[in-house]
């Protein structure tokens, strides 16, 4: 398994075609203003959305693998917290496939045991978003591709889940959180303007506007972490 | 509770049920053990053929609910939605009283004629890549213009037994089956409510929408169509032999989901057992003539269903329905 790897993405809303490249073990956030394609991009990694570029996982593109094949490799989480049905936390951790011991254990993990049993329209929006995370982290993908994640945690937590995040990618998995994860990556991809002047992504450098100054604030924090430009110029 | 546990329970149910439907009737059971030849007749070639067609109907309508509430992800769901129902209503009718096919085979086939048109209808209108959205919209048009055809129909109808007996397909009725719609019908309803099933296995991960299903492994647009296309089918067959039948496949499913702790897919096949039985038991009520006629048993299942909802919703209400 040598990488995600993604060349020439283009879909709509997403400024410019676009290459990245994760290797595995590494946590890389999506930084961007409103509209700059953060979720986008992130749907098009998972290979939820049709359009121009290519898109490898380890050597094999992501078009020729079986959906169950994609499953084992790539899990995704949207920023959305609904659940339709009123079911019970540890069934929606067993959506991914795993035994009961599995679906006990990542569940702790994520520090809802004592909820195991309990449907979720009784639980809060930020102790849906831990179960929800348990889903992702119990089927042990090789990378996660996940759109919020620590949205609606509150700061205990969202330290956590972070400290979870970077468990993972030291286990192995890449992971791509997006965007507000951020503040704890390794590496901040940063959308630049977004799509109302065409500048697509990059790591900040270019920033001269609004928004996307955060990342060179941020990047500040990190104490001079390399951010990496990958747009296509 | 497991699904297979539940379904077991349900069965066990049904069958007293479907025993009882056997045993009620016009002719009282002292009648029937008098004359051996009687009772054989009786069983074989009306109420055997009335007891399974009411219990493929009630398990048609009760899987395809099931189905299309989680499929949808909408508790407010119905079979009706698609507008097979009122494709079948009208197919029949107009084969039986424009075209001048009047016989049993010819007026069922041309229920699930009319199903597969108004199933055709759905699928050009909403096209290929349809969200749900689409598909309720979609299904309520073409819903809404069967019933306008319909009303024509009655309005039109050549004298007051054609309306009386077109009316048959508005309000139901399994009164004087036979064998052959057994023949017409029970193919269509099983074929359909078998490739309603077979989608069965997606509707969970469908709960946490379509993004997240498909990145689970499930192909999501064959899950769509499977359900869409099975319960036009299994719908059409079961209004193409006893006309429209309400309530069923919007309740149903509502009784059994919270049982399977709320997951829609370990609902399907319960929810077809509990349908057949529920069917089954209010074809049973409408044998006892009220007024001297016998009860439409869309009527029966409206009347028996109304209520029940509305307590259902009352006893929920606070929590997400």
């Amino acid at each position: 398994m040598s990488g995600l790897v993604a060349r020439g993405i283009a879909r709509p809303y997403l400024a410019g075609a676009l290459d990245i490249a994760v290797t595995p073990g590494e946590v890389v956030g999506l930084i961007g203003p409103n509209g700059s394609g953060k979720t986008t991009l992130l749907r098009a990694l998972a290979g939820l959305s049709a359009g121009d570029g290519s898109i490898a996982v380890g050597d094999k593109a992501l078009d020729a693998m079986t959906s169950s094949e994609r499953a084992r490799r790539i899990a995704y989480m949207p920023a959305g917290r609904h659940v339709d049905w009123p079911m019970r936390a540890d069934d929606i951790v067993a959506l991914s496939g795993v035994d009961a011991g599995r679906v006990a254990e990542t569940l702790a993990r994520v520090g809802m045991s004592a909820f195991a049993g309990r449907r979720v329209d009784t639980l809060s929006t930020g102790e849906r978003a831990r179960v929800l995370l348990a889903r992702v982290l119990a089927g042990h993908a090789d990378w996660l591709l996940l759109d919020e994640p620590t949205a609606n945690l509150d700061p205990g937590h969202e330290l956590d889940v972070l400290a979870l995040l970077r468990a993972e990618a030291a286990g192995g998995a890449g992971v791509v959180p997006q965007p507000d994860a951020g503040r704890g990556a390794l590496r901040p991809l940063c959308a630049d303007g977004g799509r109302a002047d065409r500048r697509g992504w990059r790591d900040g450098r270019g920033a001269d506007r609004g928004e996307p100054r955060c990342c060179l604030r941020d990047r500040a924090r990190w104490g001079g972490l390399a951010a990496e430009c990958f747009l296509n110029e | 509770m497991t699904a297979a546990r539940l379904s077991f329970l349900l069965l066990a149910l049904f069958v007293p049920v479907a025993l009882l439907s056997l045993l009620v009737g016009e002719v009282p059971v002292a009648a029937l053990v008098r004359d051996p030849e009687l009772a054989r007749m009786l069983f074989t070639e009306l109420r055997l053929p009335r007891l399974i067609l009411a219990a493929a109907a009630g398990a048609a309508l009760g899987i395809s609910g099931a189905a299309l509430q989680g499929l949808l992800r909408n508790p407010l769901a119905s079979p009706d939605i698609l507008g097979t129902s009122a494709g079948a209503a009208l197919g029949a009718v107009v084969t039986g009283y424009f075209l001048g096919f009047s016989g049993t085979i010819a007026m069922a086939g041309g229920g699930i004629a009319g199903a597969l048109l108004a199933l055709v209808l759905l699928l050009l209108l909403a096209g290929r890549g349809a969200s749900s959205t689409t598909l309720i919209l979609a299904g309520v048009a073409i819903s809404a213009l069967g019933g306008a055809m319909m009303n024509l129909a009655l309005a039109l109808a050549a004298s007051p037994f054609a309306f009386y007996d077109m009316m048959f397909w508005l309000l139901g009725s399994f009164a004087d089956r036979s064998v052959e719609h057994v023949g017409v019908g029970l193919p269509a309803m099983f074929a359909g409510s078998a490739l309603v099933l077979s989608a069965a296995r997606g509707l969970d991960a469908l709960a946490l929408g379509e993004d997240v299903a498909a990145t689970l492994g499930h192909d999501v647009r064959a899950m769509r169509w499977r359900i869409v296309g099975g319960s036009a089918v299994a719908v059409g067959g079961a209004v193409a032999v006893a006309g429209i039948i309400g309530f069923v496949g919007l309740i149903v499913p509502h009784l059994v989901r919270p049982l399977v702790r709320n997951r829609p897919g370990p609902a399907l096949l319960p929810s077809a057992i509990a349908g057949a039985a529920l069917l089954v038991a209010a074809d049973i009520v409408t044998r006892f003539p009220l007024n001297g006629k016998t009860l439409p048993i869309g009527v029966v299942t409206a009347m028996l269903g109304a209520p029940f909802f509305l307590w259902l919703i009352l006893s929920r209400r606070g929590g997400q329905a």
